[in-house]
C-alpha cells in the first residue's frame, strides 16, 4: 500500500509571521497559506472552520487576513466547511476560493468538482484545496466528554487542544495542561472514520499536519504543480521558512507509519463491515 | 365558407398548449380558443397539511423559468397570514432577486419571438440580438445566484425575509454587472422598436391583437397587495366561461376574472397602469413594452443596490399563528397572487394560487379574433405565455 499517494515533494516548513505563530496549531500552514493567497490576489476568499462559544466549529468564509487569523487553530470535532462553499460563491461572489478540510471533505470536495451536479458555476471558482492530516475525528459530545470527563476541564476555559505522543492534551486558560491517553479516547471517535483510509487528505495541493517535524514546524505535502507554485512563491517571499525534512524514523518514518497504520487498520474494519454486509464506502486512496 | 384551424401544439413560448380557431371566409379568426395542455399538478392541494416553511420551496416547482417569483408571491402570502414583518434590507434583496428572474426571463422571451420579425436573410442581425440575449440572461442569472443563493429554485428565499445578505464583493459585481446590462437592454430596445414597426408596416394591420378587457398590475417592479381590489377577483371553472363544453373539458385552466371580465397582466399592463405607455393599441406593444421594462427593472435594480446595507438584518424569526393572506409579486408573464391559510402549528390550511399566465389566457383568445388566423400565433406569442 502507498502510505502518501501521489506527490511531488515534502518539507517541513513554519510560517513567519508572529501573528499567526501566536495562535495557530503547529507550523501555521494554512492560515499563512490564506493569508498569502488573500494578500496577493491569488485567492478572494477562503473556508475555514471558526470557532463559537464552547470550542463549537463554524464554517465560515474569510475574506480578509483578519478572519483567517481568528479561525486559527485545529478543532477536534468536526466542521461542516463545505456547507458553506456555495455560499461563498454566491452570496460572497469569489471566484478564486480556497478551502481547508479533512481528507474526507477533500474527497467531497473533489468529487463535486468532477461531478458538480447542483454546483453550477462553482467548478472553475475553486482555486485551492489544503487537507490537514487525519487520524480520526470526534462528534462535538464526544469531543466535549473528553474534555470535560476525561480531562476535567470545562469546555469554557480551554483555550487549545492537540494530539500528540499518544496524548489528547488540553491547554487552559489559567496556564494549565491536562491529558489524557489517546487509547481512552477511541470511543469517543466518530464510527464513519473507522472506514476511511486516507490520512493525509491525497487529493488536495497541498497537506499539512504536524507529524514528521519538530515542535512547531509541519510537515507539508505538496502534491501538484497549483500547491507547488504557492509554496515555492511563499517561500521566496519570506512568509514560510523551510527546512528539509527528517528521512528518519520520526520524521517521513512515522509520517510514514501512522498513514499505513490507519489504512491497514480501516481496511480491515471495511473487511469486517462487508462481512456483516454493511454499507462500506467505494475502492479510493488505498 | 367557415372552417377550423387547429395549431397543435403552439410553439415558441413557455407551457404546453394549443389553439382552435374557427376561421371565416376570407381567413378572419371569428372565435378563437387557447387550451391550455399542462396537466394540473395538484400544488395546491400538495400543500396542505404541510409546515409553512415547506410551501416556498415546493412551489418554485410550479415553473421553470418563474420560480423566484412563486417563492415571493408564497412568502410573502405567508407572511401576511401570520403577520409578520420583514426587514427593510430582506425585501429590498427579494425585490433585487425577482428583477434579477425578470432580467433573465424578458430576453428569453425575445429569443422565441424573434423568429416572427426577422426575416431569413437577416442572419447577422439575429446573430446580434442573440448575443444581445445570451449577454443580459448572464446578468439576470448572476443576480438570482448571488441574492438568491442559487439560479435556480433560489433557497435564499424564506419565510421571514431573505435567508442572508450579500457581501461588499458581490454588490460591487452585481454593479458592474447591471451596467453593461443596461448598455445591452438599450440596443435590444431599438432592434425591437424598429423590428415591430416594420412587421406592422407589412402586414399592414397597425392594431394587430387588439383587444378592449383592462389591465390588471399591482406593482412596476415587485407587488402590492393594497392595490388590487380582491373582493373584484373571481375563478371560475372553465364550463361556466366557455359556451363549448368540450373546450372546457379539454383546458387544465381556472378562469381568473378581475371585476367580472378577463384582465391583461404583464409588462404592458405595468407601464400602462403606472406609466404612460400606450393603452387599447395591439398585442405587438407588449413585445416593445417587454424591452421597456429591461430597462425599468435595471434601473430600479442600480437602485437597489444604492439602498441596500449590506450589514442590515434581512430576517426576522417567523411566529406562527392562526390567518390568512395574500402575496402578490409582478412575474415576467403578469400578477402572480398566493392565497395562504395558516393553521394549527404553521401549517397550511389552505392554498391557492393564481399564476402570472392565468390571466392572459382568455385574453389571448380575445386578442386573436377579428384578425387572420396566420397571425394567431404571433399575436399569443407577444403575451408571453
Amino acid at each position: 500500500m502507498d502510505p502518501l499517494g501521489s506527490y511531488k515533494s515534502i518539507i517541513s516548513a513554519r510560517a513567519t509571521d508572529k501573528r499567526i505563530l501566536k495562535r495557530c496549531q503547529d507550523g501555521g500552514i494554512v492560515s499563512a497559506v490564506f493569508i498569502y493567497g488573500l494578500e496577493n490576489n491569488i485567492l478572494d476568499g477562503v473556508i475555514v472552520a471558526d470557532k463559537e462559544e464552547g470550542f463549537r466549529p463554524v464554517p465560515k468564509v474569510a475574506t480578509t487576513p483578519e478572519e483567517v487569523l481568528e479561525a486559527a487553530g485545529t478543532k477536534y470535532t468536526v466542521s461542516p466547511n463545505l456547507s458553506v462553499l456555495k455560499s461563498a460563491i454566491r452570496e460572497y461572489a469569489c471566484e478564486k476560493v480556497g478551502v481547508v478540510g479533512t481528507p474526507c471533505q477533500i474527497l467531497s470536495l473533489r468529487k463535486a468538482l468532477k461531478y458538480p451536479v447542483g454546483f453550477r458555476h462553482m467548478v472553475d471558482k475553486v482555486k485551492l484545496l489544503v487537507g490537514i492530516f487525519c487520524m480520526e475525528n470526534f462528534p462535538y459530545m464526544g469531543m466535549r466528554i473528553i474534555v470535560e470527563e476525561l480531562c476535567g476541564v470545562r469546555i469554557e476555559d480551554v483555550v487549545k487542544m492537540d494530539i500528540g505522543k499518544g496524548k489528547f492534551w488540553v491547554y487552559t486558560r489559567w496556564g494549565e495542561v491536562k491529558s489524557v491517553k489517546l487509547k481512552k479516547t477511541h470511543p469517543y471517535e466518530q464510527s464513519s472514520c473507522h472506514v476511511c483510509t486516507d490520512y493525509t487528505a491525497e487529493l488536495a495541493d497541498i497537506s499539512t499536519g504536524s507529524v514528521g517535524s519538530p515542535d512547531g514546524w509541519s510537515t507539508v505535502i505538496i502534491r501538484n504543480e497549483r500547491g507547488e507554485e504557492i509554496i515555492n512563491k511563499m517561500i521566496e517571499e519570506g512568509y514560510l521558512e523551510r527546512r528539509p525534512i527528517d528521512e528518519g524514523k520520526f520524521g517521513l518514518g512515522l509520517l510514514k507509519k501512522l498513514a499505513l497504520v490507519k489504512k491497514e487498520k480501516n481496511m480491515k474494519e471495511i473487511e469486517h463491515r462487508k462481512e456483516l454486509g454493511l454499507p462500506v464506502p467505494p475502492d479510493v486512496c488505498h | 365558407m367557415a372552417q377550423t384551424v387547429d395549431i397543435t401544439p403552439t410553439t415558441r413560448h413557455e407551457g404546453h398548449a394549443k389553439l382552435i380557431l374557427e376561421v371565416d371566409g376570407e381567413g378572419i379568426v371569428s372565435k378563437a380558443y387557447y387550451i391550455n395542455t399542462t396537466p394540473i399538478r395538484g400544488f395546491e392541494r400538495m400543500v396542505v397539511g404541510r409546515p409553512a416553511e415547506f410551501v416556498p420551496f415546493a412551489v418554485m416547482r410550479i415553473c421553470g423559468i418563474c420560480q423566484t417569483t412563486h417563492g415571493i408571491a408564497s412568502c410573502s402570502a405567508i407572511e401576511d397570514a401570520i403577520g409578520c414583518e420583514i426587514p427593510e434590507d430582506g425585501r429590498l434583496l427579494r425585490e433585487l432577486t425577482g428583477l434579477g428572474s425578470r432580467m433573465h426571463s424578458h430576453p428569453i422571451h425575445h429569443l422565441l419571438t424573434l423568429e416572427d420579425f426577422v426575416k431569413p436573410e437577416e442572419g447577422d442581425l439575429k446573430i446580434e440580438i442573440i448575443k444581445l440575449i445570451q449577454s443580459m440572461r448572464k446578468v439576470g442569472q448572476l443576480i438570482v445566484d448571488t441574492v438568491g443563493g442559487e439560479g435556480i429554485h433560489p433557497p435564499n428565499i424564506v419565510i421571514g425575509g431573505m435567508r442572508t445578505n450579500i457581501s461588499e464583493r458581490a454588490k460591487a459585481k452585481l454593479y458592474y454587472a447591471l451596467r453593461q446590462f443596461e448598455k445591452d437592454a438599450y440596443r435590444m430596445y431599438e432592434i425591437y422598436q424598429e423590428l415591430i414597426e416594420r412587421f406592422l408596416e407589412e402586414v399592414g394591420i397597425p392594431d394587430l391583437g387588439s383587444h378592449d378587457y383592462p389591465y390588471i398590475a399591482s406593482h412596476t417592479t415587485y407587488g402590492d397587495r393594497e392595490a388590487i381590489n380582491w373582493d373584484g377577483i373571481v375563478e371560475i371553472p372553465p364550463h361556466r366561461y366557455y359556451k363549448d363544453m368540450k373546450i372546457a373539458e379539454s383546458t387544465s385552466l381556472m378562469i381568473p376574472l378581475y371585476e367580472g371580465v378577463p384582465a391583461e397582466g404583464g409588462p404592458r399592463a405595468r407601464l400602462v397602469k403606472f406609466g404612460n405607455f400606450r393603452s387599447g393599441g395591439g398585442a405587438m406593444d407588449i413585445n416593445i413594452a417587454r424591452a421597456k421594462e429591461n430597462l425599468g427593472a435595471v434601473y430600479r435594480a442600480l437602485e437597489i443596490l444604492d439602498e441596500l446595507n449590506i450589514n442590515g438584518k434581512t430576517r426576522v424569526t417567523p411566529e406562527y399563528r392562526d390567518g390568512s393572506g395574500i402575496g402578490v409579486h409582478e412575474a415576467p408573464r403578469g400578477m402572480n397572487t398566493h392565497f395562504a391559510e395558516v393553521g394549527r402549528e404553521g401549517r397550511i390550511k389552505s392554498y391557492r394560487i393564481i399564476a402570472a399566465s392565468n390571466w392572459n389566457f382568455p385574453v389571448v383568445e380575445k386578442a386573436i379574433e377579428g384578425y387572420p388566423h396566420q397571425y394567431a400565433e404571433v399575436i399569443m406569442r407577444a403575451f408571453d405565455m
